[in-house]
């Protein structure tokens, strides 16, 4: 069931920044997380996966593809992207979610079929969009242009779908609303998530799988549980935490210690 | 959805199509001589007179021109602010007329036209604009990194001053004579004798309006971004490559043939963008045809105005195009406040 397998895949930006034999291997149907500290190389990896970043031969493998040797357009079949903020541009919402049908288009087509407007019509009600479907994208609020990326994204049929940090702008309720979504969605469609995720509590609520990074090398990765321990967050992001059960989930909670704290507990 | 979204495009094209009609034939009527288009008919019929010369030899010829000038400058302007995402940018900033205009000077100073007969002179302009195209392009382009959108950009609007010093280099050492058909050059103008050049601009202008709606897919892409055209599996560097060379191409011809002709290429697309939206798919062609309006009006202006003379097409589309730009940006932003 390894359904995207990092095999040893370092790459980078010229250079500069460079991820070193990266390996790590994710399920289908599963909700994942790529965790740790800014500059640990986190969107580096998304991007790879992504195509904005070029990746020789046999490093990464989707579904049993090395992906090296994917067409862009075939890429864009398998794999979705929501990233931090959306362009606002001026057209309707549906058009915008349309644009995910673009890498099903034939080549000299120039218009959506009926097939793509019923496939746009199922994700706009799928992701609570389909009220807002002719107002102007560039009109909505952050929440609601995420969602709407989001549908976007699922318009494109993806079997996976790579966010990042996708609710770092929005407050709670937004965020949880999103991410309730996401588990749905990958429990409803099937599909593979893998998003970067700052909050280390959030991580640790929603994601099967997490994926811990440190200067360019996955440091550890495994179920939250395994992952998120005050011994590998202090390593890794120096800093110091507690960490202990959520009452409710039984998942990991982490707490962070301030300074004032930490001095008047240490004199 | 879909057929109310087409029914809108079909009028947006039905109405543009009608006032190019409308254009042409105020065009053809309207002049030093005034030809009552109930009359033209007669005209044509009797294949004869000063009347059916004035038509057939300097009226259509002009309107065909017109046609082909506007509508290749503004799709021109319309392709480059599609792949640049910048709303600046018009054959003019990226330095393509610049470029040809230098040609054409330095053929002019050189006396070469002279010699060689005047067709060098859109030859020179063509070669200004090309070399323009090339210099953008290899300074633009990093090996190691690819395309750079902003890169191309500056280098554009470096050449394009560049450019205008050299020609005011060459203007400072050139004769009174060649001094004016430079200045006349570079103001524009739409008065060609040669109808087979006109021809070659109109079959060039309507090849680029074909190749690009090619690429309607990737330019709707690109409004996302370059990133997420990538993310929808579009080749975005060949893309933005493809179509630069086809809006410098129609642009160069352009220069060529009727000299600097600025504004159309910032205005028309804009006004557009406004009405009909952003979608390329009714904005490329409701583009062309408005360019090719506006270059009708403007030109009937410019011979007008002060008859018997011409005034230089260039400063009717700079002073219109200009005002029309203002009045349409102050009336959006009072419209977004209230």
């Amino acid at each position: 069931m390894d359904f995207l397998h990092f095999n040893a895949a370092s790459y980078g930006y010229g250079k500069s920044f460079h991820l070193h034999e990266v390996s790590f291997t994710l399920s289908r149907g599963r909700f994942s997380g790529i965790i740790g500290p800014n500059g640990s190389g986190k969107t580096t990896l998304l991007k790879g996966i992504s195509g904005e970043l070029l990746v020789g031969r046999n490093q990464i493998y989707l579904d049993g593809c090395d992906m090296s040797r994917m067409t862009g357009r075939e890429r864009a079949r398998k794999i979705a992207c929501v990233t931090q903020f959306a362009e606002s541009i001026d057209v309707t919402v549906e058009e915008y979610v349309l644009m995910g049908r673009i890498p099903y288009r034939r080549k000299m087509q120039v218009f959506e079929t009926s097939e793509d407007f019923e496939i746009a019509e199922k994700y706009m009600k799928l992701t609570d969009v389909y009220s807002l479907r002719h107002k102007k994208f560039s009109k909505l609020s952050g929440g609601e242009q995420q969602l709407v990326s989001i549908a976007k994204a699922l318009t494109q049929e993806p079997d996976l779908l790579l966010l990042d940090e996708p609710t770092s702008h929005l407050d709670i309720m937004h965020q949880v609303q999103m991410l309730n979504l996401i588990q749905e969605l990958v429990q409803k469609l099937n599909l593979t998530v893998l998003m970067i995720i700052h909050d280390l509590n959030l991580a640790s609520e929603y994601c099967d799988y997490l994926v811990l990074m440190s200067e360019g090398r996955v440091f550890d990765c495994g179920t939250p549980m395994e992952i998120l321990n005050y011994k590998n967050i202090e390593e890794v992001y120096k800093t110091v935490v507690i960490t202990e059960t959520n009452p409710l989930s039984k998942k990991p909670a982490i707490f962070l210690v301030s300074g004032k704290v930490l001095n008047s507990r240490n004199v | 959805m879909q057929k109310k979204l087409l029914a809108r495009w079909a009028l947006y094209l039905l109405v543009i199509l009608i006032l190019l009609v409308l254009a042409a034939l105020l065009s053809l009527a309207v002049g030093e001589i005034t030809i009552r288009l109930s009359d033209i008919p007669a005209v044509f019929r009797a294949k004869e007179g000063m009347e059916y010369v004035i038509l057939t030899k300097l009226r259509i010829p002009r309107i065909v021109l017109a046609i082909a000038i506007g509508g290749s400058l503004s799709l021109a302007g319309t392709l480059l602010q599609g792949i640049y995402r910048n709303p600046l940018v018009e054959p003019y900033t990226m330095g393509i007329s610049g470029g040809g205009a230098f040609g054409v000077a330095i053929c002019i100073v050189l006396g070469l036209h002279l010699r060689w007969g005047s067709y060098l002179l859109p030859v020179f302009g063509f070669l200004g604009a090309l070399a323009t195209i090339f210099m953008v392009y290899t300074l633009g382009t990093r090996k190691s990194r690819g395309l750079s959108i902003n890169r191309m950009l500056l280098i554009g609007v470096m050449i394009s001053f560049i450019a205008s010093s050299g020609m005011l280099f060459l203007m400072a050492l050139s004769s009174t004579e060649s001094l004016h058909s430079i200045i006349f050059w570079t103001m524009g103008s739409l008065n060609e004798p040669n109808t087979g050049l006109i021809g070659l601009v109109l079959v060039i202008s309507i090849l680029g309006l074909l190749v690009s709606y090619g690429y309607v897919t990737p330019l709707n892409a690109l409004r996302l971004g370059e990133t997420k055209a990538q993310h929808l599996g579009i080749n975005t560097s060949y893309t933005i490559k493809v179509l630069f060379v086809v809006a410098s191409v129609i642009t160069g011809v352009s220069v060529a043939v009727a000299g600097v002709i600025g504004f159309v290429g910032l205005v028309i697309p804009h006004l557009m963008r406004r009405i009909v939206g952003t979608d390329y798919r009714i904005l490329l062609i409701s583009s062309f045809f408005g360019g090719a309006v506006f270059m009708m009006l403007s030109d009937l202006l410019a011979r007008t105005l002060i008859a018997p003379n011409e005034l230089p097409i260039g400063v009717i589309t700079g002073i219109v195009g200009g005002v029309m730009f203002i009045v349409a940006l102050s009336s959006m932003y009072s419209k977004t406040e209230s």
